[in-house]
C-alpha cells in the first residue's frame, strides 16, 4: 500500500505537542491514549465489530489507508479508524448507506443467526489470546 | 516472563547500552506492544512522531528531554503488523545489588518505548 499512510521520514511536521509530552510526565503510565471521549468510543466499536469475524486486521488496515492522500493528511487517527470501520460494516452489509446517515438501524429483526456478538466476560481472554502470525514451514529462511 | 496476546503475539527486546539507544515507532500506524506497554499515548499515534522518529530520531528525543552524545549510535526500529519492538533501557550505574521488583519500579512506560531513559534514582526511590 503506496498510501499517505506510509509516513515515515516524511517532511514538514511540526515537532511533537508539547501538551501531550508533558502529559506523559506527569503522570508516569496514566498520559492520555484518546483525545476525546469519542475517540475511546471508536476504538470499541472498532474491536468489538472487528470481534463478529467478519473480516481480519489487515483488512482493517487495507479500510483505513485506502483514501484519499489529502483526506488521510487532513483527518485524524481516529477519523482514520472511523472511516475503516464505516467501509468495512457496509462492504460486509452488516449497515447500510441510508442507516449510517441517519444515525438509525432499518433492521426490524436483532442481529441474523451468522452472526454473534462478543460478549462482555469474553473480551478478556480473547484479546489474552491475541492471533499469532505464525505459520508452519518445512523450509528455513532464505 | 509469560506477556502474551493480542498485538504482541510475536514481541522482540532490543536493548540499551553505553554505546547503542533504541527507539520505537510504528510509521504505518501504530504498532504498539498491547501486552506489555499497554495502549499506545497519543504522541505515538501522531504523524509528527510517525514521520520523524525514522528520519531526526534525535530531534525527536530532543522533545522528550532525551539528549545523546554524538557518540551514542541510535537505532530506530519500525513496529509490523506482526513483530512489536519494546526498548530494554539501560540499569542505572551500581543498582547491580537490586531485586526484579525493585528494579520494576524503576522502569518507566516511555523507557521502553525508547522517548526516556532511566535516571539514577534517588535514596527514597529504592525504598
Amino acid at each position: 500500500m503506496n498510501g499517505a499512510h506510509d509516513l515515515g521520514g516524511m517532511h514538514g511536521f511540526s515537532p511533537i505537542s508539547q501538551a501531550d509530552i508533558d502529559q506523559a510526565n506527569i503522570e508516569e503510565g496514566k498520559s492520555r491514549n484518546f483525545s476525546s471521549l469519542w475517540e475511546e468510543k471508536v476504538f470499541a466499536m472498532t474491536l468489538a465489530c472487528g470481534m463478529l469475524g467478519k473480516w481480519n486486521l489487515d483488512q482493517s488496515r487495507f479500510a483505513r489507508e485506502n483514501v484519499d492522500p489529502a483526506h488521510y493528511l487532513n483527518s485524524t487517527y481516529y477519523e482514520h479508524w472511523l472511516h475503516g470501520l464505516e467501509t468495512l460494516l457496509q462492504e460486509k452489509k452488516l449497515i447500510s448507506k441510508q442507516e449510517l446517515e441517519q444515525g438509525k438501524s432499518n433492521s426490524m429483526s436483532s442481529l441474523p443467526a451468522s452472526l454473534s456478538a462478543i460478549k462482555k466476560e469474553d473480551v478478556s481472554a480473547i484479546l489474552k489470546k491475541g492471533g499469532s502470525a505464525s505459520l508452519p514451514s518445512a523450509r528455513p529462511p532464505r | 516472563m509469560g506477556y502474551e496476546g493480542r498485538q504482541g503475539e510475536h514481541m522482540e527486546v532490543v536493548e540499551n547500552t553505553v554505546g547503542v539507544h533504541n527507539l520505537v515507532v510504528c510509521t504505518l500506524c501504530s504498532c504498539y506492544p498491547w501486552p506489555v506497554l499497554g495502549l499506545p499515548p497519543t504522541w505515538y499515534k501522531a504523524s509528527s512522531y510517525r514521520a520523524r522518529a525514522v528520519s531526526e530520531p534525535r530531534e525527536v528525543l530532543k522533545e522528550f528531554g532525551v539528549e545523546l552524545s554524538a557518540d551514542v549510535e541510535v537505532r530506530v526500529w519500525d513496529s509490523t503488523a506482526e513483530i512489536r519492538y519494546l526498548v530494554l533501557p539501560q540499569r542505572p550505574t551500581g543498582l547491580d545489588h537490586l531485586s526484579e521488583q525493585q528494579l520494576a519500579t524503576l522502569v518507566t512506560r516511555d523507557s521502553m518505548i525508547g522517548v526516556a531513559v532511566i535516571s539514577q534514582p534517588s535514596p527514597d526511590e529504592l525504598r
